[in-house]
């Protein structure tokens, strides 16, 4: 995800035995470079991703997860699987303008 | 009666008086405060509201002349215009502040911390700021006193009137005093009765302590009073301070003086000279009559020239172009998107025309700063990015005083937009970063703007708020962020306390809770003030919120900080403590009891002792702590606290309610609960209680279901859905739809199987009743669907009854009743077919076929979602009416725009193409090629997908020829999105009919000399490779040439590009000997470590990557050592990137290659061996 969004902030800490989810929107996606090709190695979470209210969310966008997070082959090849926890932490900047300007068409159009 | 008689007299001899030529000064002069505050001055004159009549005031003063309508088509104008300009009141409906509630817009009253940081940038000493707190708790007490003592007064003064039934001044004060209720609770929203009741001697004080700007007027009146002549305040107000602090940026302060100057005024000899003197007479003003002391204003009134019918045109000043004619270009600004008048007050300077030479290098800055703040916050997009980014970049040089005077006064702007405080956020804390520990004097000041948003509704402006905090404590450090805090903590003010509780959370989740804790166990132990002991408490609360089970290593520490307070004196504490406690059990579930051993018995005590509100947070904090104890525990406890949930069940509390049930639930979940001890003492309570319309109605609803639940959980599904079977035929609708998302949320998560024969009936049957009855469509349609498919065979009886009913609804009159019957196919659409009855499947296809007609865009959509699934379970052959007939009838609704429909559509027409492309001519499958390509335009991630694999598939149907071609053509346009897209198409096309049916054509293409073209071409062969993989490897030496053609191409995206091809190349063929034309790659692909734009970088970089990974670092590494030591750090900097990228993946690789050291006192032979 990061890839397209540089300043998006990634947790990176040791991961655990859970396994990362996705939501719809980004169902087949590899965490590290958005590829949805030739998903292989299964994504694992780190602890504090992976209880609460983060437990079952999508570890990119922060959605309800539906499905399981994979890194592609090339990221598996690359070993970008084995820098850590994916799960993104922040909300990037080009998502939190959007929502503003969104909020604010919808306001003038109101 | 004869009161309100005496009050009018009075008020007209007072208007009398007023009336009389006396200068209007006097009126502030003689008039004792005393009686003032008491005379219905809330009432705005004329509905004119004083404080904007001061404004307007100024700015006509330094208008320039102008001619227009009479005075008083202008006053009536301006005086409707008050109320009824649609635009103006549109325009304030926009802002922050509009949306605020009262609790949140108490940070107007905050000034921007000068009793911090003076105007002069002085630091006091953190003792001064200490004692003022103290003087400002000491001055509360009293105000409470003496209220307390007001209020007996008052009481015994009332009943003395009563006896004596005279007139007097009392009973007229009494009266008054319940007017100034309304007015002053108008301005500041709390505590009213505080306010008002107050003996008039104090209140200057408290008047004095909020903001001007949110006041109303007769606030401002007696306050101007008492600051001219009154109360001379001992110690150094903070009012002064602020006005001097944000003198430079305020420009619309009113002027008093000002107000009390009347240009308007027409004098007798000035009509004389205007009007003929025969035929008119001069009347005796009415009595009631009173001049307008202030001029009708607003924005529209034109400016009146002087009484002598020409004057000299003042100097054109900012302000006054400011008022009127607002400016959408500014000096060195540049065109914006929008000028308010607002804005003029903050950046009024940039419109002087000063020369720059006569400015001091400080002002210089500072004009700079303000060019770019408003260029961030009023302008387009790309002018924005680029102002922002300047900024960024020379934060440093322009220095903390510029950015942050500039700044944050417009952080506390009324009139500022959700968008605009975004981009102010923004802005700080870009700039946070750049200044690291230069923003320490500014930390308070900081502060005071951007803690509240931590209370804002939208969750953006909290994280946005959470994010510069932090940002704030890791600049300054944490013994300087405690200090600035410190005084806060204690403050009367229960909203200071609020957010600079949370503010220390932030600061604890981004610092480390371990390094705060002792800081809270001091706070929590304080003696000296409930107010701290409470604000420590809370801190732990809103950790625990903030971090979730990432508290769980502190645990122990966080509550034997607050364990103490469970028994405190103060009922607030208490409270808040139960709060904490639970807070922390809640992020820490399901573990930890351990840490909460200490508590449990104050708490259970607490339990008897406490009622109200107390109780229930002690409720609350027990229903949190029964989930983490050990089965026994937690029977016994839920044993013993379900007697007092069961008494609170009826409880008219809402909260109480609330917390309730919550824990109900929570009791519900644990292991040690039997379902006999729910069913025969929980159950029947609880649907007396909470199954009644009227809580239906209320906001706990879904609160009530998620307990029903968590209840059928425990006692099974027949017993709950018994109960509410009945309440699906219930005429009043939010009830039944209440009933049917329990029976979906229950059904979904135990299924059907429990359920007797009668008991099935009846629910299909109050289903089927609701499905009809109900209007909303999307949770009624998802819950029948659950049920049905629940039941799986067991419902073939009822389809016969189900299906009538769909066709039935097809044909309504009402888009959305078809609507929901299309969704109920879709959803059954699987069960019909497993109950064997293929028949009505077939119907009902040949039904909706026929609807495809359909105008109303969403029934069109679920129209095709029901034809999709019918097709999906039936079968392509099977289908009637045959595909053949069913895809031309697609191919004009793909050029339908509305999201949903072509969503839809296209999945039907992929599912053809991937099942049975042979049902249709390869003609038909061309032009549903050509829609495709339209389709590649839509913003939805999802749908762009769909139409890029079912290129695949019919490129799979129909041979890859004449699908390339329009592809390839596609490339041209000029629609960055639309020629991704096709890239990325031609990728999928190349990978479902193999590589080398597309690449001859795709390399022909990039002989065209056109950017786009081979940019295109470039991007295309990068997903190709990605999908094809090892394929790769009998293409490499073809694409070779080409590849290196664009590496060398003077334009960066060839070369950016081609790097990321050369990436999945390399990443595909590794370990399948192709090295030689890796290395060659490398070659060309080297020089480019030296570019600049992030993404050029970011590719090369990746693609020197994906070559090591395909060579080996140590052929990598060879090019790597030359540059590793240069002497600039521009060329070392890109070589060490890519030493520490190698370092990462392939350490243990590099070893043997590191290079041998010539000198002898380096050299190791011993450890070369070892290598």
């Amino acid at each position: 995800m990061s890839r397209h969004h540089p300043d998006l902030i990634m947790c990176f800490k040791q991961p655990g035995s859970h396994i990362g989810r996705l939501c719809e929107k980004c169902d087949g996606k590899c965490p590290v470079c958005d590829s949805y090709v030739r998903p292989t190695t299964i994504v694992r979470v780190c602890d504090d991703c992976s209880f609460g209210n983060n437990a079952g969310k999508c570890i990119l966008c922060g959605g309800q997860g539906i499905s399981d997070a994979y890194y592609c082959a090339e990221c598996t090849s690359m070993e970008k699987d084995r820098d850590g926890c994916p799960k993104i932490l922040n909300v990037g900047s080009s998502r939190s303008d959007m929502w503003y300007e969104k909020k604010k068409n919808r306001q003038q159009n109101f | 009666m004869s009161d309100d008689l005496a009050e009018i007299k009075r008020a007209q001899l007072q208007r009398k008086a007023l009336n009389s030529n006396e200068p209007v000064d006097s009126f502030y002069d003689e008039t004792p405060p005393r009686q003032l505050d008491k005379y219905d001055t809330s009432i705005a004159v004329n509905g004119i509201d004083f404080d904007d009549s001061m404004e307007t005031e100024l700015g006509k003063r330094t208008l320039v002349g102008q001619y227009s309508a009479p005075k008083e088509l202008v006053a009536e104008m301006a005086g409707t215009g008050d109320q009824d300009d649609g635009l103006v009141e549109r325009q304030h409906a926009k802002s922050v502040y509009s949306k605020e509630s009262d609790y949140q817009r108490r940070k107007y009253n905050r000034a921007l911390s000068p009793d911090r940081v003076g105007a002069d940038g002085e630091t006091r000493s953190y003792k001064q700021i200490m004692e003022e707190r103290e003087l400002e708790r000491e001055e509360q007490r009293i105000q409470q006193l003496i209220k307390k003592q007001n209020e007996e007064s008052t009481s015994s003064r009332e009943q003395y009137i009563k006896q004596e039934e005279t007139i007097s001044e009392e009973p007229k004060r009494a009266r008054k005093r319940r007017w100034d209720v309304e007015g002053t609770d108008e301005a500041s929203g709390t505590e009213p009765v505080v306010k008002s009741e107050v003996e008039p001697v104090a209140q200057p004080q408290i008047i004095k302590r909020r903001s001007r700007w949110d006041q109303t007027a007769p606030a401002i009146i007696s306050e101007l009073q008492n600051e001219v002549e009154v109360v001379k305040p001992a110690r150094r107000s903070r009012w002064d301070q602020s006005s001097k602090a944000t003198e430079s940026t305020e420009l619309s302060k009113p002027v008093f003086g000002a107000m009390i100057e009347n240009p308007n005024y027409l004098s007798d000899e000035m009509l004389n000279q205007i009007l003929p003197t025969e035929g008119y007479e001069i009347l005796q003003p009415p009595l009631d009559y009173v001049p307008i002391t202030q001029p009708a204003q607003k924005l529209i009134q034109a400016p009146v020239s002087s009484n002598d019918g020409f004057v000299m045109l003042e100097e054109t000043s900012a302000e006054s172009l400011g008022v009127k004619h607002l400016p959408t270009n500014i000096p060195g600004v540049g065109e914006l998107q929008f000028f308010r008048e607002e804005d003029m007050k903050y950046f009024g300077k940039l419109m002087e025309k000063t020369k720059e030479s006569e400015l001091t290098i400080a002002e210089l800055k500072a004009r700079k700063v303000m060019r770019l703040v408003l260029k961030v916050k009023n302008g387009a997009p790309p002018v924005r990015k680029g102002a922002l980014r300047q900024l960024t970049d020379n934060a440093r040089s322009f220095g903390p005083k510029a950015i942050f005077d500039q700044v944050l006064p417009l952080m506390l702007e009324k009139s500022l937009q959700e968008q605009e405080r975004h981009l102010l956020v923004k802005i700080i804390n870009r700039v946070l970063y750049r200044l690291d520990d230069l923003v320490r004097p500014y930390t308070h000041k900081i502060l005071v703007v951007i803690l509240p948003l931590l209370i804002e509704e939208d969750p953006y402006a909290r994280i946005e708020g959470r994010e510069a905090v932090s940002n704030l404590a890791k600049a300054v450090g944490l013994p300087h962020m405690i200090t600035v805090m410190r005084p806060d903590i204690d403050q009367t003010d229960e909203y200071v306390r609020n957010i600079t509780a949370r503010g220390f959370a932030v600061v604890a989740s981004a610092l480390g809770v371990p390094a705060l804790i002792p800081f809270i166990k001091a706070v929590c132990k304080s003696k000296k003030s409930w107010e701290a002991r409470h604000t420590g408490v809370k801190i732990v609360q809103q950790i625990a919120v903030l971090m979730g089970c990432a508290i769980l290593p502190h645990l122990k520490g966080l509550v034997d900080c607050i364990a103490a307070c469970l028994t405190d004196e103060q009922l607030k504490v208490r409270t808040i403590t139960a709060l904490s406690i639970s807070a922390l059990a809640e992020a820490s579930a399901p573990y930890g009891i351990e840490s909460f051993e200490n508590v449990l018995e104050p708490l259970w005590m607490g339990i008897r002792k406490h009622r109200g509100k107390g109780l229930a947070a002690f409720i609350k904090c027990i229903g949190f702590l029964i989930p983490l104890m050990d089965p026994e525990y937690a029977n016994y406890y839920t044993k013993e606290v379900m007697v007092i949930l069961l008494r609170e069940f009826n409880s008219p509390d809402e909260d109480m309610r609330k917390i309730v049930l919550k824990v109900v639930q929570q009791c519900a979940a644990t292991e040690g609960v039997t379902p006999k001890y729910l069913k025969e003492q929980v159950v029947p309570e609880f649907f007396k209680c909470f199954w009644i319309r009227r809580i239906a109605l209320g906001r706990f609803n879904s609160l009530v279901i998620d307990t029903t639940l968590e209840i059928s959980q425990k006692v099974g599904v027949s017993e709950v859905l018994e109960r509410i079977v009945l309440v699906l035929k219930d005429e009043a609708e939010p009830f039944r739809k209440m009933g049917v998302i329990t029976v979906e949320k229950v059904i979904s998560s135990l299924g059907a199987a429990d359920l007797s024969p009668d008991l099935e009936r009846r629910l299909v049957d109050g289903m089927l009743t609701s499905f009809q009855q109900s209007s909303d469509d999307n949770i009624m349609v998802n819950a029948f669907g659950t049920v049905i498919n629940a039941l799986g065979y067991r419902s073939k009886k009822y389809l016969t009854e189900i299906v009538s009913a769909i066709l039935f609804s097809l044909q309504n009159q009402s888009p959305l009743v078809r609507q929901k019957a299309a969704d109920l196919i879709a959803a059954i659409a699987i069960v019909i077919k497993n109950c064997d009855e293929d028949n009505f499947l077939l119907k009902l296809g040949s039904v909706l076929y026929e609807q495809l007609g359909e105008e109303y865009p969403e029934v069109l959509g679920s129209i095709l979602g029901a034809l999709k699934n019918i097709v999906a379970v039936v079968g392509l052959s099977q289908m009637r009416p045959p595909i053949g007939d069913l895809l031309p009838r697609l191919t004009p609704i793909l050029r339908n725009r509305h999201e949903k429909v072509q969503e839809n559509a296209i999945d039907l027409v992929g599912r053809i193409a991937d099942r049975g492309p042979e049902y249709v001519s390869p003609r038909e499958w061309m032009r549903i090629c050509f829609e495709l390509l339209d389709i590649l335009k839509a913003h939805k991630k999802g749908i762009r997908r769909a139409a890029n694999n079912t290129f695949g598939y019919i490129a799979k149907a129909i041979g890859p020829q004449d699908v390339l071609a329009t592809l390839l053509s596609n490339l041209r346009v000029q629609e960055r999105q639309s020629r991704v897209c096709t890239a990325v198409a031609i990728g999928i096309v190349a990978e479902t009919c193999s590589p080398f049916t597309v690449l001859p054509a795709l390399m022909n293409e990039y002989r065209v000399p056109e950017l786009n073209v081979q940019n295109g071409v470039l991007k295309a062969m990068s997903f190709l490779f990605e999908y094809i993989g090892d394929m790769a490897k009998d293409y490499v030496y073809a694409v070779t040439p080409l590849l290196e053609d664009a590496l060398i191409d003077r334009d960066h995206v060839h070369r950016q590009t081609a790097a990321s091809v050369i990436k999945h190349i390399a990443l595909g063929v590794t370990g399948h000997g192709c090295e030689d034309a890796m290395i060659h790659f490398l070659n060309l692909l080297l020089p480019n470590i030296f570019e600049t734009s992030p993404h050029v970088i970011d590719r090369i970089i990746e693609g020197i990557d994906g070559v090591r990974n395909c060579v080996g670092a140590s052929v990598v590494l060879n090019y790597i050592w030359t540059g590793l030591f240069h002497s600039a750090r521009k060329v070392r900097k890109p070589y060490w990137r890519l030493y520490n990228s190698a370092y990462i993946q392939s350490a243990d690789a590099m070893v043997p290659y590191y290079p041998e050291l010539e000198e002898d006192n380096y050299k190791r032979a011993e450890l070369d061996i070892w290598i």
